[in-house]
């Protein structure tokens, strides 16, 4: 359905007008035909009142002298007119009169209240007049007229039948007048709408449209016309300036390919000088890895042969000057050390190891080594353990003490009177990890304010005079504060000038499960004085038979090391130039541990130790400790030794205590006091035996019953087999065969168990047992009680039969 | 046919008076006196005298019940002007002292020297008295049946300069 809001503005022009005209007219007429009507009954009742005040003058008479023929005779004068219906006479009491009735009698149309009061009444059809007559101020009667009202409503219609008129000429005058004056208006409108929807259409913005009137409209086509020109203008100037862009465009364009080719260029520079830096830091990675090698080798010697001198009779001044020649090789070594772990950490070349590690033996070990140069300074160090401290934690033992080496060894040295003192305290402690944190505090000489922001850096002490005074690289610090952020913890100081300062740090350390498997020393802090008893206790020489062979190329290697076994008490030690000489060399003689060196001409230890765990695979043999000496620092070492079949590994420069502890790690071999309390040991277990019976002979008698005739076979074979076993018993816990050992042991129990040969089987079973947790020395102790129980079984056997 | 009707009502007047002679002398004012009394004032509303704005002198001539009727009149105003009532002898000088003369129970002879005296003069004559407007007075009282009719006499009118109002005059006998 069409809406007038979507009409065309003719129409709507149209409807304006034409409901405007016929709104006027309606209500124009409606006046004029009320006021009309108003006028007509006005007219009537002024007229009827005309006729009644002509009677009213002519009756007086008539009325006082009461002659109603008279009176009578007046009001049919009425007769001419024809509007009258009825007229009445009354006198001052009401009383009629006279009357005059047109047709037929009318009634009285309403009641009178007071007889002087004039009325006129209008009723559907008549009018009612009724006035009092006056004479001589008195009230002397009333005459009564009603009249219908034909006349009025002939006028009425007559004059609506008028307006009908009118008004019906009206409408067609205005439709008329509207439908031109419409076009009058609208035209200009739809032709500008044409105009527009034109342009549109064809998008010609040329044109103009042609004024009609000087009206609003007027000035909108000229408004018009002046928003064309500007787009055409807009027009014109868009096409300069994409003609112009284009232009631009296939410079720019240009422009770009020529940078294009110059950045390829520079990428390929770039690229090459990628190549060259990458080639730089290989070379540098390489260059410092052989440096390593070539410079712990020599340092090795050095070192070795300072400490076999001392060992030496020397003259007290040769003696001091050994000394020193020692302690430099040794800083030496460090600053070495230091430089190449740094390198380290440069390359990210450092890993971090998790093992189980008890923290406390750490801490301890490193205030014993530290004591005794904090003593020779004047210096109390004390260490506090925090007593709740997990036994066993997991955690990289050689960078934690590295990094508290690094703090200790710095506070001792910067520290000239006072004390240090090293703290371990556990933070917080949760299910399975816990939150340590070491802090070293020292009454030294303290760090400037100025410098604390740059203190971890690289190269940095408090200033240059500190280093000329106190030495060092300085970038102790620098590799402490990495270490420890590669261990996942903060390492921070306080410190005030002259007062002192303390470094700490914090470890997230997980809790390992297994608490029992390190034994930890309960001591909570160390003075230095007893260190010196326990390193005495430690030190364990190896029995006479033990024989080694050494894989090394170095001759002051070799010397070193031959100097550092014969020292612990190692006599036995061949020498292999190279690898494949270690590998003639093992199998043609038998040894109790391979010392393997990895870099050598011919055959490399790796190499080496491969061959030799392939002949040992080959022939059966159980397999000889091997461990790696070696100058190479990098971490990936260990893996490579590991991995090429070596069981331990020992970094060049071998320092004597090392080399002791992991020999006595790896070789089977019965110290002198041990045996003592081996011995012992198997002594009483001897005693035990002791309780037994020999023989049960009610287990031999039920045998016997058993068997029937078979049991003399049965105690033949027996007697047969038994000193089979024990040799094999003998044999091979000479050679440490822990497997032979524990079957044969494990055969000879149960057989003599089966005889009723209760306290042989009871020794077996000890010696399986001994076997079995690897306490070879303790079940070679037993066998000679397991021979006399043996001999003693097999004579009251052989008497029993 | 009107002026036959009249006529009667002009003898019923006249019977009317003469059937009762005695009882006219009687102190009580009859039905009929009342309504003589009461023609005589509103016959006066209808008649103008010529010069005379102000005041209606109405004299009485003759004795009978009727006078303490026409006493009452004394003082009304007809057509704005004061009516005084005054009772006179015949022979007074009524054409000095009257604008209305009333004659009853009076001698023909009496009425005719009474009239004669009035000839000309603006002076309205009423009487109940039999042929009072053929003897030369104005307005003559007179019975027809029950009702009390009059008569007026033109001649008599226009002789004494009065002026009738013609609504009157369509009630009345007429006398030329």
């Amino acid at each position: 359905m069409m809406t007038f809001k979507n009409l065309p503005i003719k129409k709507k022009l149209r409807y304006a007008m034409l409901l405007t005209a016929y709104t006027v007219l309606l209500v124009t007429l409606s006046v004029q035909t009320v006021s009309e009507y108003i006028h007509s009954r006005s007219l009537l009742v002024s007229k009827l009142e005309t006729l009644v005040e002509v009677i009213s003058a002519n009756v007086q008479a008539a009325l006082l002298f009461e002659d109603s023929s008279s009176a009578e005779e007046l009001l049919n004068g009425f007769a001419n007119t024809d509007e009258i219906e009825a007229a009445y006479l009354l006198n001052q009491d009401g009383v009629k009169v006279a009357a005059y009735h047109r047709e037929k009698k009318q009634p009285w149309a309403f009641t009178l209240e007071e007889l002087n009061q004039p009325v006129t009444l209008f009723s559907r059809a008549k009018l009612h007049l009724y006035r009092p007559i006056i004479q001589d101020n008195q009230f002397i009667g009333s005459i009564y007229l009603q009249s219908n009202l034909r006349e009025l409503y002939l006028h009425l219609s007559n004059i609506l039948f008028l307006a009908l008129i009118a008004a019906l000429i009206s409408v067609v005058l205005a439709a008329a007048l509207s439908a031109r004056l419409q076009r009058l208006l609208a035209r200009p409108i739809t032709e500008l709408a044409d105009t527009i929807s034109d342009i549109t259409r064809r998008q010609r913005y040329d044109r103009q449209v042609q004024k009609i009137d000087n009206d609003e409209i007027g000035q909108l086509y000229d408004c018009f016309n002046g928003m064309l020109a500007q787009i055409k203008e807009r027009d014109d100037r868009l096409q300069k300036h994409s003609e112009n862009l284009e232009i631009t465009v296939a410079s720019r364009t240009h422009e770009l390919n020529v940078a294009n080719r110059d950045l390829k260029e520079n990428l390929s520079e770039l690229h090459e000088a990628k190549e060259a830096a990458l080639a730089a830091a290989k070379a540098k990675s390489a260059f410092l890895a052989n440096m390593s090698h070539e410079i712990r080798t020599p340092m090795n010697g050095v070192l070795g042969m300072l400490e076999m001198m001392k060992d030496t009779p020397l003259s007290k001044a040769q003696g001091d000057l050994l000394r020193t020649a020692y302690s430099s090789a040794d800083s030496l070594l460090a600053i070495i050390n230091d430089i190449l772990d740094f390198s380290k950490i440069e390359a990210g070349k450092m890993t971090i190891e998790h093992i189980e590690i008890s923290v406390r033996d750490v801490v301890s070990d490193i205030c014993t080594l530290l004591t005794g140069t904090a003593r020779e300074k004047g210096l109390t160090l004390s260490c506090h353990i925090d007593a709740d401290l997990p036994r066993v934690l997991i955690g990289d033992p050689v960078r934690l003490r590295q990094v508290l080496t690094n703090l200790i060894g710095n506070a001792v040295k910067f520290t000239e009177t006072g004390e240090v003192s090293v703290k371990v305290g556990l933070l917080q402690c949760a299910e399975s990890s816990a939150r340590v944190e070491f802090s070293v505090e020292d009454t030294g000489i303290g760090i400037p304010e100025n410098i604390l922001p740059r203190l971890f850096d690289e190269f940095t002490q408090a200033d240059g005079s500190t280093t000329r005074k106190f030495g060092g690289t300085g970038l102790g610090l620098t590799i402490s504060r990495q270490l420890v952020e590669l261990m996942g913890g903060n390492i921070s100081v306080v410190s005030v000038e002259g007062q002192g300062s303390t470094f700490s740090f914090t470890l997230e350390m997980t809790i390992c499960e297994n608490q029992t498997g390190q034994q930890g020393s309960d001591v909570a802090g160390y003075s230095g004085l007893n260190d010196g008893t326990r390193k005495q206790q430690d030190v364990t020489t190896f029995p006479d038979t033990i024989r080694v062979l050494m894989a090394e190329d170095n001759v002051v290697n070799q010397k070193v090391a031959i100097s550092m076994l014969k020292k612990i008490g190692i006599q036995h030690v061949d020498v292999a130039r190279d690898g494949r000489e270690a590998v003639s060399m093992n199998s043609t003689h038998t040894y109790d541990l391979i010392l393997m060196d990895c870099q050598m001409p011919q055959m490399s230890g790796y190499e080496a130790t491969g061959v030799i765990r392939q002949q040992e695979r080959e022939q059966q043999l159980p397999p000889i400790p091997i461990i790696a000496m070696t100058a190479n620092a990098m971490s990936e070492d260990r893996e490579k030794c590991l991995a090429a079949g070596m069981d331990d590994y020992l970094s060049k420069p071998v320092k004597t205590q090392e080399l002791q502890k992991t020999l006595a790690q790896w070789l089977i071999y019965d110290t002198l006091p041990q045996t003592a309390d081996n011995t012992s040991a198997a002594g009483e277990i001897v005693e035990q035996t002791t309780q037994y019976p020999l023989i049960d002979q009610q287990v031999l008698a039920s045998l016997k019953e058993l068997m029937e005739e078979e049991f003399p076979a049965l105690i033949n074979s027996y007697i047969e087999d038994a000193p089979k076993l024990l040799a094999d018993i003998l044999s091979s816990s000479k050679e440490a065969d822990r497997e032979v050992l524990v079957r044969a042991a494990h055969t000879l129990k149960s057989s003599s168990n089966n005889l009723g040969a209760i306290k042989l089987a009871m020794i077996a079973e000890t010696i399986e047992k001994q076997s079995q947790d690897n306490k070879l020395s303790v079940a070679a102790t037993l066998i000679p009680s397991l021979q006399t129980a043996l001999d003693e079984t097999i004579d009251a056997l052989a008497n029993d039969e | 046919m009107p002026i036959i009707n009249k006529t009667f009502a002009i003898l019923a007047i006249a019977l009317l008076g003469s059937l009762n002679p005695g009882q006219s002398e009687a102190s009580s004012a009859t039905k009929a006196d009342k309504v003589k009394a009461a023609i005589v004032y509103k016959l006066t509303k209808f008649i103008t005298w010529p010069d005379k704005k102000q005041t209606l002198s109405l004299c009485i001539v003759g004795n009978d019940t009727i006078n303490s009727e026409l006493l009452k009149i004394n003082h009304k105003y007809s057509s704005g002007r004061r009516i005084s009532v005054t009772h006179k002898a015949p022979n007074a000088p009524l054409e000095k002292l009257c604008d209305l003369v009333y004659i009853h129970n009076t001698k023909s002879t009496a009425i005719a020297g009474i009239l004669s005296e009035l000839e000309n003069q603006p002076v309205l004559t009423i009487s109940d008295s039999d042929n009072f407007v053929y003897q030369g007075g104005v307005i003559g009282l007179f019975r027809t049946g029950s009702r009390i009719q009059f008569a007026i006499s033109q001649e008599a009118t226009k002789s004494a300069g009065l002026a009738i109002n013609p609504q009157l005059m369509r009630l009345a006998k007429i006398v030329k």
